[in-house]
């Protein structure tokens, strides 16, 4: 039992670590500027573009779509930078020597920006609640949040993928916003995905966090049990699917870089 | 230094600039990648509306937006990139004016961002087929002359900013939105609360875009034209001021605390 205990304890305590040590913010008024001030802006920003664009008041669907957006800062720029800062601070090599099971290193990395992200979401949805009259019946509020739960995991999955892929680029910076700027047209956060040309539509439909968009709006009006948990099981399904591409384009990296030595080099 | 050798040194900065900034792949990104995905999802967010609209909040929204990115964002950056690799202290001992350095790599970056407004509203026009027509020609060349102009304003003053408060790279992270938000990028500013249309009226990249959407549509009250080219202009004028002003306080602080180089 106590074997156990320090196991979970340990698996924790390294997710904080790495939390802190690669996603650290230099002070409290970096977090605020970044984690507070930026998400409300942003949310401000595609308020007023929706209720132009849209030529509509209720523009809840696109304040949640916007809002489930916001964790991309943790996803990209926190989770799927992780690996990469790692080879730049020269600690790659010590993961990659390490016995610990490096599944746990992986799913450890991405605890943390959940609960971060879990925080930004709220701002956005908060934003929405006190200035655009975006209300979440409070009978669905539970479901609304294991939603959002299940979202922040996909996403956070995207970011491990990302991490991955990002030992194998030398143009990391440009990876990394295309990514962002991809989840933004390909979730259906600003627009409806019938817009996109049918191929994106295609691809829409494989990408993390768009069911969880959808299925959160579902929850703002009257929905359909079976539709909805169907949403959820795929946003689920999809997350998992990430992680464990994640995880084997990892060690496929690190078994190229054990046989050519090239684990810390661009 | 005579005129001669500060020029060759505005213009040896200038290239070198743009050499070094096209080299990074997050200006690649905001000079290239930016104008076309922005583009894109601001299209497919204004695509049921008329084309006038989509002229002037996907393709010249998409355009400022780009500008702003590559003039004002990377040329504040640069400064922390350079006191990053260690050049800051030469540049600011080296005998050329420290401000002349800097204004050539801002200068650079305008160049560059020219480039990324053209290229996001070529691609707005060949995507979805939306013509570029500008009915004032002669006007929209001479707004856009000026409305550069303001942004290399800006992006000295951001730069100057940088240069002494190491918190501007905080807020330069978040500066993105309330730019677009006060200066109507992509939706009118009248959209906005009546308490926020001073300091909308307040930054030069407002009447830079309303001058440059008078252009295209052509100009019906040529008053208001002159009164916003007025304001731009003035505008422009105080953040070139201000600049030099800022440079010079730079100049002092820097030689008073020791700290130019400090991260």
């Amino acid at each position: 039992m106590n074997f156990i205990r320090e196991g979970i304890r340990r698996f924790f305590y390294q997710s904080l670590i790495n939390y802190k040590g690669l996603f650290a913010w230099v002070d409290v008024k970096s977090y605020i500027f970044m984690k507070v001030f930026a998400p409300i802006l942003k949310i401000v920003f595609f308020s007023i573009l929706s209720s132009y664009a849209f030529k509509t008041t209720d523009i809840s669907t696109w304040i949640i779509g916007n809002s489930f957006l916001l964790c991309t800062s943790n996803a990209i720029y926190g989770v799927g930078n992780d690996l990469i800062l790692e080879r730049r601070f020269g600690t790659l090599r010590f993961i990659v020597a390490s016995p610990y099971n490096k599944f746990l290193i992986f799913l450890g990395r991405s605890i943390f920006h959940v609960i971060d992200s879990f925080i930004t979401v709220i701002i956005g949805l908060t934003v929405g609640y006190l200035f655009f009259e975006l209300t979440i019946p409070l009978e669905n509020l539970a479901v609304f949040m294991g939603v959002l739960s299940v979202s922040l995991y996909s996403a956070m999955s995207i970011g491990i993928t990302i991490s991955s892929l990002g030992l194998c680029l030398r143009e990391v910076h440009m990876f990394l916003n295309v990514s962002e700027m991809s989840l933004v047209v390909l979730t259906g956060a600003s627009f409806p995905i019938s817009r996109l040309p049918l191929f994106l539509q295609k691809v829409s439909y494989f990408t993390p966090m768009s069911r969880g968009i959808e299925a959160a709006r579902l929850l703002v009006d009257s929905y359909d049990g079976a539709h909805l948990f169907g949403l959820i099981l795929g946003e689920f399904l999809i997350g998992s699917l990430f992680m464990i591409i994640g995880y084997l384009l990892f060690l496929y990296v690190e078994k190229l870089s054990r046989k050519y030595a090239t684990l810390d080099l661009y | 230094m005579d005129m001669k050798a500060n020029l060759r040194v505005f213009i040896s900065s200038i290239f070198l600039q743009m050499r070094q900034s096209f080299g990074r792949s997050m200006f690649r990104f905001c000079m290239i990648v930016y104008p076309i995905l922005y583009g894109f999802t601001l299209y497919m967010i204004y695509m049921d509306s008329s084309n006038e609209k989509i002229i002037n909040y996907v393709m010249f929204g998409t355009a400022v937006a780009s500008l702003w990115g590559t003039i004002s964002f990377s040329s504040a950056g640069d400064i922390d990139r350079e006191r990053f690799m260690g050049a800051l202290e030469i540049i600011f001992n080296s005998p050329t004016n420290f401000f002349l350095i800097m204004f050539g790599k801002v200068v650079g970056n305008t160049i560059l961002g020219t480039l990324s407004m053209l290229i996001s509203i070529f691609f707005v026009s060949i995507a979805f087929s939306i013509p570029i027509i500008i009915v004032d020609l002669s006007k929209f060349i001479l707004v856009f002359i000026i409305g550069l102009s303001s942004f290399i304003g800006i992006a000295m003053m951001l730069s100057g900013l940088l240069a002494v408060s190491r918190s501007t790279r905080i807020f330069m992270n978040i500066l993105d939105y309330p730019m677009m938000i006060l200066s109507g990028v992509a939706f009118p500013i009248s959209l906005l609360p009546s308490s926020l249309i001073p300091i909308s009226y307040s930054l030069a990249p407002t009447h830079f875009l309303l001058l440059i959407r008078m252009c295209i549509s052509g100009i019906d009250n040529l008053h208001s034209f002159y009164i916003h080219l007025g304001y731009l202009i003035g505008l422009t004028t105080i953040y070139g001021i201000l600049s030099y002003f800022l440079y010079k306080i730079i100049d002092i602080k820097a030689r008073e605390k020791a700290t130019l180089g400090v991260i």
